[in-house]
């Protein structure tokens, strides 16, 4: 069976965002907390060893991963939603266990508070820093715990991007501190963690304009598609567009790309994310009401 | 919380210490609620969160082809590495590992090394030349007391549940096949830590916030199924009697089993 042509290698639409779960209030030592899981749910699933040259040409197609042999089975890794896809070409299979393939973001805020060292404070503002990391095992190969160029570039842009929507003005002398630490990855790590941090800062109860929603859109196998997987960043043709906008004005507050487009397909990513963006804060005010009520229950 | 209110908080722990009595209403003994996730990081070949009363580690593994050290060419080797993360308390600074995450990480480590629960010679791809290195990391995400036990938890839970990468050979060099496993890290033993704070003149399991701050004495003993202890750390700047040792230990041995029942729940 050949891949329908509306379908994505991970079973998704072009337009369909990855499942997006938020948490707030994740921590108790933080001042605003939240936890971002933002990915593929899967199924691991076991076949008979025989067909392990069959699957690995289907791995080429679609986003699907070899596990390994357990036993006298073959374990595969499959997303749920090209599984009723690719049922025909793998025959008879039993499903092991349920999986997530994604992004997991935790974010802490503490502040406002006094800014160390002290040349850092701004007299007429409050100053927002950022400092996202990742975890060793986040990634295929163990990576150093040190922070590298990729990172410190990734703060700076989400630093720059929060500084926008929060009542800065009304804390001068004070700094602002957004930790984000990425547990695990799979394309969309920055997005996934400014998502968090804006919903982590809502939950400090610092004053903000609005929240900041975060997406990344490009174009992949010849189609210009939302929240790009890893497999999909990796196309010959990949163009990967990470933005965050402010959702009520539709000001764009974070954007890179990298690739090559034309200033058409440019437009038509930018209005896609746009939209993306904006599913996104809905989930963003899902999970702070949600927090809020289990407050109220508490009492 | 600020100094002030922790200072209030202190002094409340060690007034109800006087009496046995402990702030959460626990038990000498008692733990607070675990819960332990596992196999929830997927790059990590095991991983496991655990939140041990509101302490919060992330931990994961990874498997990386190395040479073995030039005295024991048929033994792999474990490493294990811990950061305290600024996101888990106001207090904790971004930068390399400051003296505390590198007691906490080594401590963890010796329970798991001195048990030999991990034979180090199944760690050979080929004598003298490949051999597995086994990295632990503990990601410390919300200190509320007791990082220890929390860390060790994390870190036995995430190497019990560790895979064995798939290795193909590229000419004479073995290379690693990611994401895909020939079997699993085998555990002989479950080493795991278990602290207790001197308040005054009382001796409390896993100490909260509040009790590692007034406490005057920290100690973690690692132990394993036979009763064996495997690793002692003292910590902080009071001290224990004879006495008050031979206690810690006993108790330990029995705080080692309830713990040892939780992990090998989810295992």
């Amino acid at each position: 069976m050949k891949m329908p042509n509306d379908i994505r290698p991970d079973g998704r639409k072009f337009d369909e965002l990855r499942s997006i779960e938020i948490e707030a209030g994740v921590l108790d030592q933080a001042d605003g907390s939240a936890r971002v899981k933002w990915g593929l749910h899967t199924k691991i699933i076991s076949v008979d060893p025989r067909k392990e040259a069959k699957i690995r040409n289907l791995a080429e197609e679609y986003y699907i991963t070899l596990r390994g042999k357990e036993g006298k089975k073959l374990l595969v890794e499959v997303p749920e939603k090209i599984l009723p896809h690719i049922e025909d070409d793998l025959g008879s299979y039993n499903v092991v266990a349920d999986g997530f393939k994604g992004n997991v973001a935790v974010v802490a805020v503490h502040g406002p508070r006094e800014p160390i060292p002290r040349h850092v404070g701004d007299p007429y503002r409050s100053v927002v820093r950022f400092r996202y990391t990742m975890a060793p095992f986040s990634v295929p190969e163990r990576k150093r715990p040190a922070p590298g160029r990729r990172e410190v570039e990734i703060s700076k842009v989400c630093k720059e991007a929060l500084q926008r929507i929060v009542f800065a003005e009304e804390f001068p002398m004070t700094v602002i501190d957004v930790f984000a630490e990425i547990l695990a990855a799979d394309a969309g790590t920055r997005v996934t963690a400014l998502t968090a941090a804006s919903v982590a800062l809502a939950d400090a109860g610092i004053p903000m304009r609005d929240l900041v929603s975060a997406v990344a859109a490009g174009r992949a196998f010849g189609h210009i598609v939302a929240d790009l997987t890893k497999f999909e960043e990796d196309a010959p043709d990949a163009v990967d567009v990470p933005m965050a906008v402010v959702p009520g004005t539709e000001e764009f507050v974070l954007l890179q790309m990298d690739g090559r487009v034309t200033k058409r397909e440019m437009d038509d990513i930018i209005e896609l994310g746009l939209a993306k963006a904006k599913e996104v804060a809905e989930l963003q005010r899902k999970a702070l009401k949600e927090k809020y009520a289990r407050v109220v229950e508490n009492e | 919380m600020n100094d002030f209110t922790w200072e209030f908080m202190k002094d409340r722990v060690r007034k109800l210490a006087f009496k046995g009595l402990r702030i959460d209403r626990r038990g000498p003994l008692d733990y607070r609620p675990i819960r332990i996730e596992t196999n929830i990081y997927h790059h990590a070949d095991g991983s496991a969160f655990v939140d041990l009363g509101g302490t919060k580690v992330a931990a994961g593994v990874k498997m990386e082809i190395g040479s073995p050290f030039p005295d024991t060419p048929n033994q792999g080797a474990i490493m294990t590495d811990a950061e305290l993360l600024p996101i888990a308390n106001p207090t904790f600074e971004p930068g390399p590992p400051d003296e505390n995450a590198i007691e906490l990480a080594r401590v963890v480590d010796r329970g798991i090394r001195e048990s030999n629960a991990i034979d180090l010679e199944s760690l050979v791809i080929e004598e003298g030349k490949y051999v597995w290195l086994v990295f632990t990391d503990l990601r410390v995400l919300d200190d509320n007391g007791n990082l220890f036990d929390a860390a060790s938890l994390a870190a036995i839970t995430a190497l019990a549940t560790a895979r064995i990468p798939k290795v193909e050979y590229e000419g004479e060099e073995p290379k690693i096949v990611r994401g895909e496993y020939e079997g699993r890290l085998q555990l002989s033993e479950i080493p795991l830590l278990t602290t207790f704070v001197k308040i005054g003149t009382a001796i409390f399991s896993d100490p909260s916030m509040p009790e590692m701050k007034a406490a005057d004495a920290r100690i973690s003993v690692a132990t394993v199924d036979d009763g064996s202890i495997t690793a002692v750390q003292k910590g902080a700047e009071g001290s224990f009697t004879k006495q008050e040792l031979s206690l810690v230990f006993e108790r330990a041995i029995d705080r080692g089993r309830y713990l040892r029942d939780i992990v090998k729940k989810v295992i």
